[in-house]
């Protein structure tokens, strides 16, 4: 099952795209991460799998088929804003209340216990406290509904290094304790590297690669050789993106084929980071085109 | 990297196994926790009306006394001087064309600071970003929160149109004051009927505008200007809509006998007790109405007529009839005064539906 499909998925606003032709699918039990630069279409992307946005063109689904934003997919999906907005001026008792009776499947215990190991008073005012307790608040309430899928926009943004980490082992123990699929948006790769494992790469409002990170990283790889043959290396090979400096030329290149490289050339693995910050850089390359690539990279992981 | 995902502990469909909505009582619960605020402001309003009525409701008491002491009714007014100098007492209480001006704000002030604030500030702070991806879904806890405002805001405007309508109609129907007449559009439009209908227009339109704007504040000044305006509107266009429906006479007889618009409640022996005059006009020898300007020449020839013959009342009557000029006056029956109530009413209810349409289809559609 597919957690999130899209098929030509578009959304304008004021006559200009937010995102368009995203066409995608994550299957079931993954962690992923979704990277792009500011305004690169993330925000939006989220929104609509969560019902929040209507899509301008295409359709998006979740939680194999159910229309995004329909009463089935609400009460399976759970959703944790940016900047986790929350009611400020009522107690953090009280928003466990608010949530737990806007929702038919509510843990409050689940809530309450995740809060006191955390230290976060049921009495104090939304508004007072932390970004961090914010953050995990929202996180709290969101997991005690017990979704099937998780979605987070840019949960860490606001926060501390300390407060990353608690909230990502929030996560990463709410995934293991239950089958749960995640989506968490961010524009800091180093932070997702850790933890997830499936990768959804968006740029300029399209999707450029989607993937399990492993196999995106096994498919790539960091070329180093004479600049005198690049010309030649890059004719042979799908070239992401190259950096010349004097003699000495760099490809990031794809590999979609196991293939020998010519000698005088250096192959070496490439980072997550290496790797997503190759395609940011070049808008035109991709990892993905269409549905096929779709319907490849959905038997590849099944 | 591999995360690996541990089996899971509660089978995915087993999560969520009643698939039947959140029950509407526990949807109450949540919109008074989340609208603590706006039920102050409703409680606030209530109260302080409530205050300014009984403390107006001594003063037409006190009037109401020494002119019943004066030994004044309507049938037999005994003294009639004191008995005009104690009716005009009642024409100058102080607190009554405030606490009507007040009671006819009262669905602005709800509209504005209640409808108004309703989606802006959700979608202001970006909390519509938590309240519209629960289970609930955004539709139905918007119609649950506005359900149960209005289940709050219409006893209290019933409750405030009772009680201005309690304080004053009997005092004011013995005396038969203009002023105090339920005709007069000030009080048309606060009746324990006409206060909550729109109450309930304003809460809607604001909660709309409030969703259009986005901005809280602004929300508040457009829906107060829009309401505002309505009302206005509405106040000038009253006279128009007592056009319709309204019974012609021509046994009624005004002093002047002016042509036009009359707006005035029928005193002694102008036309059926309790009638609402609407307006006048002339009718010529075939029958046919006379334009203004004719009209007001014979409005001119029958005063004339009426001051040097010293005929009387009859006198003319007399010169009309002799002329083949009628004098009509359209005027509202008594007992028409609910039935145009509930017209007007239902007209202002069935724009507070076309409103909250208006609401769903933007929430629905709304991106943020």
């Amino acid at each position: 099952m597919n957690v999130v499909e899209s098929f030509g998925l578009g959304v304008s606003y004021r006559g200009a795209w937010a995102l368009r032709d995203c066409t995608l699918s994550v299957p079931e039990g993954h962690i992923v991460a979704l990277v792009g630069s500011n305004g690169a279409g993330k925000t939006t992307l989220l929104h609509c799998a969560v019902g929040l946005t209507t899509p301008t063109a295409g359709e998006i689904t979740v939680l194999g088929g159910i229309e995004a934003g329909s009463p089935d997919a609400l009460e399976r999906v759970a959703f944790v804003a940016q900047e986790a907005p929350l009611y400020r001026h009522i107690t953090v008792r009280a928003m466990l209340t608010v949530a737990a009776n806007l929702n038919q499947t509510f843990d409050r215990s689940l809530a309450e216990t995740r809060l006191s190991t955390l230290d976060i008073p049921l009495k104090r005012r939304v508004g007072r406290l932390s970004g961090g307790q914010q953050a995990q608040l929202a996180l709290a309430l969101a997991l005690a509904r017990r979704p099937d899928l998780l979605v987070l926009d840019e949960p860490l943004a606001r926060l501390d290094p300390l407060a990353r980490h608690e909230v990502m082992a929030v996560v990463m123990s709410a995934v293991a304790e239950e089958d749960l699929s995640v989506i968490f948006s961010s524009h800091v790769v180093s932070e997702l590297e850790r933890v997830a494992d499936y990768l959804i790469l968006v740029s300029h409002g399209r999707v450029q690669m989607v993937g399990a990170i492993d196999d995106l990283l096994a498919r790539h790889v960091v070329l180093s050789g004479p600049t005198d043959e690049a010309e030649s290396v890059a004719e042979q090979l799908i070239v992401v993106q190259s950096q010349h400096a004097g003699r000495q030329t760099q490809f990031v290149a794809r590999i979609d084929t196991p293939s020998e490289f010519p000698n005088g050339w250096l192959a070496e693995s490439i980072s997550l980071d290496e790797l997503v910050l190759a395609y940011l850089r070049e808008p035109s390359a991709s990892a993905i085109s269409g549905p096929l690539a779709v319907a490849a990279n959905r038997a590849g992981t099944t | 990297m591999t995360t690996t995902v541990a089996p899971s502990s509660v089978a995915m469909s087993d999560r969520h196994p009643s698939g039947q909505p959140v029950s509407w009582r526990r949807l109450m619960r949540v919109a008074l926790i989340q609208h603590r605020a706006a039920l102050i402001t409703i409680l606030v309003t209530f109260v302080v009306l409530v205050f300014a009525i009984f403390v107006g409701r001594d003063a037409v008491s006190a009037s109401y006394a020494s002119y019943l002491a004066a030994g004044c009714t309507l049938a037999h007014p005994i003294n009639l001087g004191v008995c005009a100098n104690t009716a005009n007492q009642f024409a100058d209480i102080p607190s009554f064309t405030p606490l009507v001006i007040a009671l006819r704000l009262f669905p602005l002030v709800i509209g504005a600071f209640v409808g108004a604030p309703l989606v802006a500030r959700e979608m202001e702070s970006g909390t519509y970003r938590f309240a519209w991806t629960q289970g609930v879904g955004r539709i139905r806890l918007l119609l649950v929160t506005l359900a149960m405002l209005a289940l709050i805001v219409t006893p209290v405007a019933v409750a405030l149109g009772f009680l201005l309508g309690g304080w004053y109609v009997h005092p004011y129907a013995v005396i038969n004051v203009a002023v105090g007449s339920h005709w007069q559009s000030g009080l048309f439009t606060t009746t324990w009927w006409m206060t909550p209908v729109w109450t309930l227009f304003a809460l809607v339109l604001g909660t709309f505008v409030g969703a259009v704007v986005k901005r809280t504040v602004a929300a508040i000044a457009a829906t107060a200007a829009i309401v505002g305006g309505i009302l206005l509107a509405v106040g000038m266009y009253l006279p128009r809509i007592y056009d319709f429906g309204a019974e012609a006479s021509s046994r009624i007889l005004i002093n002047g006998m002016n042509p036009g618009p009359l707006n005035m409640i029928a005193s002694h022996g102008q036309g059926p007790a309790g009638s609402w005059l609407v307006r006048a006009w002339y009718t010529g020898p075939g029958g046919h109405v006379l334009g203004l300007k004719a009209a007001n020449r014979v409005s001119v020839q029958v005063n004339s007529v009426y001051e040097s013959l010293k005929g009387g009342a009859s006198a003319a009557p007399r010169w009309l009839a002799l002329h083949h000029y009628t004098y009509w006056v359209s005027y509202q029956p008594a007992n028409h005064f609910w039935i145009l109530q509930a017209v007007v009413g239902l007209v202002v209810l069935a724009m507070t539906a076309l409103c909250g349409f208006a609401v769903v289809r933007c929430i629905r559609g709304r991106s943020g």
